[in-house]
């Protein structure tokens, strides 16, 4: 006996799919071509067929409590397929931005974020913040006189309380949305348990086998496997490098010669790579495949920007410029952006994907 | 009353045309009835059985045919098209270029000429699926009933045919024809065209031998066709062992055919009935969007439905992948009222193409709508378009559509000669 | 003067190489006489036909009968075509003696001989048909003011004809003028049309050659096509008038929805049908019927009663366009109202597609697949409505305000046969003597009770005083290549009443119908038969004087052409005529023939074949073959060259219907040893062209065979078998299993006697 729904259509929700992202979601009439061609839909709970119903019908909290949203990896082949041109890929990235703001803590950041008329704010603090701290924080002992130092416009220690107190909320912010979200998926009875399927999880991700079948866009899987791992190497030398400053155990600046250094270049240059791959992909024959939308190039610019402020403002201490100070003023800024907005940005999808392929049992796809 | 008015113009010989002229005539016009190819029935005469009814084309063919013979008002040009149509309603004059058949009306339809013809041709009556001679008669029940011969395909020099015809019948000096007349109407019944159904790149046709579409089954179903009535897969000739049919391959679908072909549905339950029947063992799958059976196709419907051979699932098969081992098909879509993803195998899959009109080279005055179709409501007066040039449509609406069509051409005739 | 035969064999196509075409012309002048006798080697080319002509136009005449003993009569019609005056006659030497027999033997010569005497036989007795010529009305009546009517009338009198236009309501218009808007008609179809009907029947009212009689009804319609006299009961007294052809356009009714409790009907006011929630559009905004409060939520039933076997078996076509656009009128009356649609499928054919699509665009507007399993009423004065089968994998309950059901179309049609035999059992119950009779009468009279009093055309036919009806009501044409067949010659159904459809279509059936009328009226007027046998100017005439009152020719009449008098004398309409001869089949006195169509004729053709002495070992087998279908499945079957038995000698029938018994008793007695009948299929799908012509011809065989046995004489010499045309092959196969059959049964007894 199949449960029974009282219907009660959220029209704001509904409205705002349809507004930014969804636009064409109504044209859907349930001929379930995507999920045939979708190389991620599951045998026993495809996707996303039935997403698109509820998504019409706008059954907020039973959509948005889908683990299967997460599952997709935008990669356009129902769009491409559907014969009413209702871009489910598009409607499920709004899906996906929609269940971020539901699930955000604090909520207003989850708003923020993901209004195009904020981001003059989120540009403001941190430039106010790190003005304030270049003007009136602790005068940087000059440890490097008479050189183009990093640390002689903000001291390392400053600038590790910041950003460790930052990491530490965006974790806080991490933690209640995915707790959040999990606990939808449960009410909704679309999952299983996390842990135990945490490993296989990670082991999809590590290599995007399923991603790769993703018939239509080779270089949104490629592209993607190389900024995630560019962005892991980056992430893995900034906490070394931070947490082994503080242990007194790493002193910058670090040595061209120096693996650490190494790596955080060759992670840079992957990153890079990675962004141009997709970047390009996003901007060929959008109409057919994925929409970008605010949601898309906020993520992919921000994640630019730190990389190419980071590798110019390296490149200028080289030449020992004075300019590198501004660069790497942006650079900071940059990185703040990035941070805070991780658990509200696309960014957030590292998390709510990973633990939906937990929660849906590890595995998606046939 | 309309007999000494201009006759009418009609353009295509299926059965809409047909009908169009013959209940024109019948009524006192005297008609022209273009047809393009060598002899009438255009479409329907390449179908097994018409639905609901399960009976044969042919049978309202001849009983037609006959009605055309013993009816003096009918002038019947085969191989000919309108080339060209100038003025107005109650006086319109036209050019018709009519190809030569290389056999005149002596013909006996003793079919010496077939027999000592040595070339061959691809018949495209059944779409390419056999062969004829190139002297050939079209079908067993054509009509007009005369042989033709298709000139590309004889060898240089070769005179066989004429050699052997005793009734000096074949005439290879024959030249190409160039006709005026003076009509007070025109009535377009050019029909329609499958869909290409290669360009519906997930599905497999012209990629796998063993997806066919809908009106290839009609000649693999019909007696007279290349198979001689038996379903044999074009891979391995064997007959399958179970057929699935794709609903709306190309209908309903903003990337192909954005509208309904209206006819599609009750064509597979028919062709799912014909594979039933010829093959008790058999299993049959459709996998549908909606199922759209109106009025009294309805019982058909559930009449088809209730054979336990013959399962339908909602959802669209959109994904088909070929065993290369055993030449069948993985069919796969998701079942939508169970939520859940299915892939059956299919010795044979049947797709339920859509309807395309001949409009394309309609004489100017004719107004086509975003689809192709010819319109009546913004057309010239004096201009009709009637059958699936004008609707997708099953046959009886056709043929409905055609008589009135045929009312209007006949107003244009009373009008013209001062009857109305 | 002695009437002339001129024989003229043809020895193409391999006719004289199979047969001794010398030897059959030496028969022609031998045992016919004929007056003129002819072989050439191309009959149908040029000097062939010339060598005719010249022998008809010689002074006097070589010939005034022509014997053409050549190919089939399906062939060459061209070329054989003399003036309509001059009885022509065809032997089928080609496909079915030269293709199908081998050449040279004695037994193909015996056939072809045979069909030669035969031929000769059918001339002598054959006479030129006299066209029925009698003056027509060219007037056409229109029953029905609705949108179908409305359009007949309109065509009709645009192609030149009068037309008189009967509407049972005050007003014209019918359905079409209560609706607020009507589907989209025109590119890009996504846009409701505003109701075009005031200007057409502004039209009709100030049309000269239409005249219009609102609230008026038929009381009588008696006569035949050209010829018809209807008398009407009008406000302002009785009224008649003299027309052609008739064109039912009564249109449709909502179908009664107190019948759908089970939806919720009946439960609230808030339940209503699509057809009162159209009138409330088009009276002003729509409002909740229980308290006039605005609508928040409505909820559409699809199919509610349609597609059901236990309320409206057929889909009613047009209902889902209905809900489309009625959703549309909710949505725009107010912008936060949310429609739900609960569908089986969703059908909008052809270009109506588009308007589902933009239909579908609209934000709140929420559509699914599934079945209303409860409609409940809640205690916050909504209505609760359970949905199972969805493809949310969930069932839903849906709140809303409002419940429409989209009920179906029943058309405003009454059977004439039902009338009529529910009027024969009231007289039974009456005047029957037997009990057992009147208790069965009585019971009829129950099972038809419900036609009582639905006429509307009140025709004065022995068959009843409307259209036969085919399943559900609707009086369709049975034909799929012929919809507007009807078995009341020169009357045609148009519109909702013949099929469920929407506007455009009945506007577009309209004009059919009315073509068909006008070709009706033009025909009688030439006297000609209309379809199947279009053209035809012979018809059946009745020796009155030996009617024995039988009344088995008016029973079994397909098309009412019969009428009886008081007495049960058959009174025969020749414009309703379809010239099949099932009346003549019919006839145990033998009192009804055709001038060239006669019982006598076809007793003489089986007179006429040579039966030899059962020591030959020769058996002779009589094949009776429909013309329409199996006679052309045995050309073709010759075309391709196949063989058959060289015993079998056949006759073709207009139907298999018109086949009398007599001629198989005279068959048997000549010592023919076994007949076949060949005809169309008959049961519900059946294919014959005059409806019940092969299954009578059945009925009639399996009377005769209790008679065979009484003589002695096994029933297995009979048979009949039903042929589709494109069963060709099987046709042959069929001949000789049955030859094979007779074969083993040995010779007939009455052989020599």
């Amino acid at each position: 006996m199949a449960e029974t729904l009282v219907i009660q259509p959220d029209t704001g929700f509904l409205r705002e799919l349809l507004r930014s992202g969804g636009a064409d979601l109504k044209k859907c009439y349930q001929c379930a071509t995507c999920s045939a061609v979708c190389a991620l839909s599951s045998e026993q709970a495809p996707f996303p067929r039935r997403q698109m119903l509820e998504a019409q019908w706008g059954l907020k909290d039973r959509v948005l409590g889908d683990p299967a949203i997460w599952l997709c990896h935008d990669c356009g082949d129902c769009t491409a397929h559907c014969p009413r041109g209702a871009r489910p890929g598009d409607v499920f990235g709004a899906l996906r931005r929609e269940a971020i703001r539901h699930f955000a803590w604090p909520a207003f950041l989850g708003r923020w974020v993901n209004d195009p008329r904020a981001l003059p704010l989120l540009v403001l603090i941190p430039v106010l913040l790190f003005g304030f701290l270049w003007a009136f924080g602790p005068e940087a002992a000059s440890t490097h006189p008479g050189r183009t130092e990093f640390a002689n416009e903000f001291p390392v220690p400053l600038l590790e309380a910041v950003f460790f107190t930052i990491s530490a909320a965006v974790i806080a912010g991490f933690a209640v949305g995915l707790k959040r979200s999990v606990r939808a998926w449960r009410d909704r009875g679309a999952a299983s348990p996390i842990w135990p399927n945490l490993l296989p999880a990670l082991r999809e991700i590590a290599t995007h086998r399923r991603f790769a079948q993703c018939g239509a866009e080779r270089w949104r899987y490629r592209g993607h496997l190389l900024v995630m791992w560019g962005f892991v190497g980056l992430a893995a030398v900034g906490t070394v490098i931070g947490l082994g400053h503080l242990a007194g155990a790493v002193h910058t600046p670090l040595a061209q010669s120096h693996p650490l250094k190494i790596l955080a270049n060759a992670s840079g240059a992957v990153v890079l790579f990675g962004l141009g791959l997709v970047w390009a992909g996003r901007l060929q024959d959008p109409a057919r495949r994925a929409r970008t939308t605010y949601f898309d190039w906020y993520f992919l610019v921000v994640l630019a920007g730190v990389v190419l402020t980071g590798a110019l403002s390296e490149l200028l201490r080289e030449r020992q410029m004075e300019a590198m100070y501004a660069v790497y003023f942006v650079h900071l800024v940059l990185i703040f952006m990035l941070f805070v907005s991780a658990p509200y940005s696309k960014l957030a999808h590292l998390a709510y994907r990973t633990a939906a392929m937990a929660a849906s049992g590890g595995r998606a796809g046939r | 009353m309309t007999a000494d008015g201009k006759p009418i113009l009609v353009i295509g010989g299926g059965i809409a045309g047909m009908t169009a002229a013959i209940e024109a005539a019948e009524a006192g016009c005297r008609v022209i009835l273009v047809e393009k190819e060598a002899s009438l029935g255009g479409r329907v005469a390449r179908m097994n059985l018409y639905f609901p009814k399960l009976c044969p084309p042919s049978c309202g063919l001849e009983i037609n045919f006959r009605r055309i013979r013993n009816n003096p008002r009918i002038e019947v040009l085969t191989l000919a098209r309108v080339e060209h149509l100038a003025g107005g309603p109650g006086d319109y004059d036209v050019t018709v270029r009519i190809a030569p058949r290389y056999v005149t009306s002596a013909c006996t339809l003793c079919g010496d000429c077939a027999r000592a013809c040595p070339a061959e041709r691809s018949d495209e009556f059944n779409f390419g699926l056999s062969k004829t001679k190139a002297a050939y008669l079209p079908h067993a029940m054509a009509f007009p009933a005369l042989y033709v011969i298709d000139r590309a395909a004889c060898p240089d020099g070769c005179a066989a045919c004429r050699e052997a015809c005793r009734y000096q019948a074949v005439d290879l000096e024959q030249r190409e024809e160039v006709r005026r007349y003076r009509v007070a109407a025109v009535v377009a019944a050019t029909g329609w065209a499958p869909y290409d159904a290669a360009r519906i790149d997930n599905l497999g046709y012209g990629r796998f031998p063993n997806v066919i579409t809908n009106v290839i089954m009609e000649r693999l179903a019909a007696p007279n066709g290349p198979t001689g009535g038996k379903i044999l897969r074009p891979s391995d000739g064997k007959p399958p062992a179970s057929v699935v049919f794709v609903q709306c391959a190309g209908s309903r679908d903003e990337n192909h055919l954005p509208y309904c072909s209206a006819v599609c549905c009750a064509a597979s339950l028919k062709q799912a009935a014909y594979v039933r029947s010829l093959y008790p063992e058999s299993k049959v799958v459709i996998f549908y969007i909606d199922i759209r059976t109106p009025g009294r196709l309805e019982d058909f419907y559930r009449r088809v439905a209730a054979d336990g051979g013959i399962e339908l699932i909602k959802g669209k098969a959109a994904k088909i992948d070929q065993d290369p081992a055993t030449g069948d098909l993985l069919v796969t879509a998701e079942d939508v009222l169970h939520g859940r993803i299915t892939t059956v195998r299919a010795g044979l899959v049947v797709l339920a193409t859509g309807i395309v009109p001949n409009s394309a080279g309609l004489p100017p005055g004719f107004v086509r709508d975003e689809f192709g179709f010819a319109m009546n409501s913004s057309g010239a007066a004096g201009l009709y378009a009637a059958g699936c040039v004008h609707r997708p449509e099953e046959v009886s609406a056709s043929v409905q559509e055609a008589t009135g069509a045929a009312l209007k051409a006949f107003q244009c005739v009373a009008r013209s000669t001062g009857h109305a | 003067m002695p009437e002339k035969i001129g024989v003229y064999i043809c020895s193409g196509c391999g006719i004289g190489e199979a047969l001794d075409v010398a030897g059959l012309a030496k028969l022609a002048r031998g045992e016919f006489k004929a007056a003129a006798v002819e072989i050439h080697p191309c009959l149908c080319g040029a000097d062939g036909v010339a060598l005719i002509r010249r022998d008809l136009a010689a002074e006097p005449p070589r010939a005034d009968k022509l014997v053409i003993a050549a190919c089939s009569p399906r062939a060459k019609t061209d070329a054989f075509a003399f003036d309509r005056r001059t009885v022509v006659e065809r032997v089928n030497l080609r496909e079915h003696v030269a293709w199908s027999q081998p050449p040279g033997e004695d037994d193909t010569q015996r056939m072809a001989e045979d069909y030669l005497r035969m031929g000769i036989v059918k001339a002598q007795k054959s006479a030129a048909p006299e066209p029925a010529a009698e003056a027509v009305s060219r007037k056409i009546l229109v029953v029905g003011g609705g949108i179908a009517g409305i359009s007949a009338a309109l065509e009709a009198a645009g192609a030149g004809y009068d037309v008189l236009l009967v509407e049972k309501e005050p007003q014209l218009g019918g359905f079409l003028a209560t609706v607020k808007r009507r589907f989209p008609g025109e590119p890009p179809y996504t846009e409701l049309a505003s109701d075009g009907l005031k200007g057409k029947i502004e039209q009709v009212l100030y049309h000269p050659r239409i005249r219009v009689w609102t609230s008026a009804k038929i009381v009588k319609t008696s006569g035949q096509p050209g010829q018809f006299d209807v008398t009407l009961e009008t406000p302002s007294g009785a009224a008649g008038d003299r027309v052609g052809a008739i064109i039912l356009a009564t249109g449709w009714k909502p179908y009664d929805a107190t019948r759908l409790a089970h939806l919720g009907y009946g439960l609230s006011r808030d339940v209503v049908t699509n057809v009162e929630l159209e009138r409330m559009a088009a009276a002003g905004p729509i409002r909740r019927p229980s308290d006039g409060k605005p609508v928040g939520e409505a909820l559409f039933v699809q199919c509610a009663g349609s597609r059901d076997p236990d309320h409206l078996p057929y889909c009613s076509s047009v209902c889902c366009l209905a809900t489309l656009k009625q959703a549309h009128y909710i949505r725009e009356g107010n912008p936060e109202a949310k429609v739900f649609i609960v569908y089986k499928d969703l059908r909008t054919p052809g270009q109506y597609e588009r308007f589902y699509r933009a239909a579908q665009d609209d934000p709140l507007t929420f559509l699914t697949k599934g079945e209303v399993s409860a409609v409940v009423r809640r205690a916050d004065g909504k209505l609760g409505v359970t949905v199972t089968g969805t493809p949310l994998g969930a069932d839903l309950v849906v709140n809303v305000d409002l419940v429409v059901l989209a009920a179906g179309m029943v058309p405003n049609s009454a059977d004439g046969p039902a009338i009529r035999e529910l009027k024969d059992n009231q007289l039974k119950v009456l005047q029957s003597d037997s009990a057992a009779q009147r208790a069965e009468a009585a019971r009829r009279v129950e099972e038809l009770k419900r036609h009582e009093g639905t006429e509307i055309l009140n025709l004065d036919y022995r068959q009843g005083p409307d259209l036969p009806v085919l399943e559900h009501g609707f009086p369709d044409s049975h034909f799929i290549c012929f919809p507007y067949e009807t078995r009341r010659t020169g009357i045609y159904a148009a519109g909702a009443v013949r099929a469920p459809m929407d506007g455009a279509r009945a506007e577009q059936d309209a004009l059919g119908a009315a073509m068909k009328a006008i070709q009706a009226v033009e025909m009688a007027a030439r006297g000609e038969a209309v379809h199947p046998r279009a053209g035809d100017l012979t018809y059946p005439s009745f020796f009155l004087q030996r009617c024995t009152q039988c009344k088995r020719c008016t029973e079994e009449c397909s098309f009412g052409a019969l009428n009886e008098d008081a007495k049960g004398t058959p009174q025969f309409n020749v414009f309703r005529c379809r010239r099949c001869g099932i009346c003549l089949g019919a006839c145990p006195e033998r009192i009804i023939n055709f001038p060239n169509y006669s019982v006598d004729m076809i007793a003489s053709m089986i007179k006429a074949i040579e039966v030899p002495d059962e020591f030959e070992e020769k058996p002779r087998i009589l094949v009776f073959l429909c013309e329409n279908d199996a006679y052309p499945a045995l050309d073709i079957a010759g075309w391709n060259r196949r063989r058959y038995s060289p015993f079998v000698r056949v006759i073709p029938l207009r139907c298999l219907g018109s086949l009398n018994i007599v001629w198989i008793a005279d068959a048997l007695s000549r010592g023919i040893d076994g007949v076949l009948l060949v005809g169309c299929k008959f049961g519900d799908n059946y294919q014959c062209h005059f409806v019940t012509g092969s299954e009578l011809a059945n009925r009639r065989l399996s009377n005769v065979k209790e008679t065979l046995e009484r003589l002695r004489l096994e029933p297995e010499r009979l048979r009949l078998e039903q042929l589709a045309i494109d069963e060709y092959d099987r046709l042959p196969e069929l001949i000789d299993r049955f030859a094979a059959r007779v074969g083993e049964l040995g010779p007939n007894p009455y052989k020599g006697f």
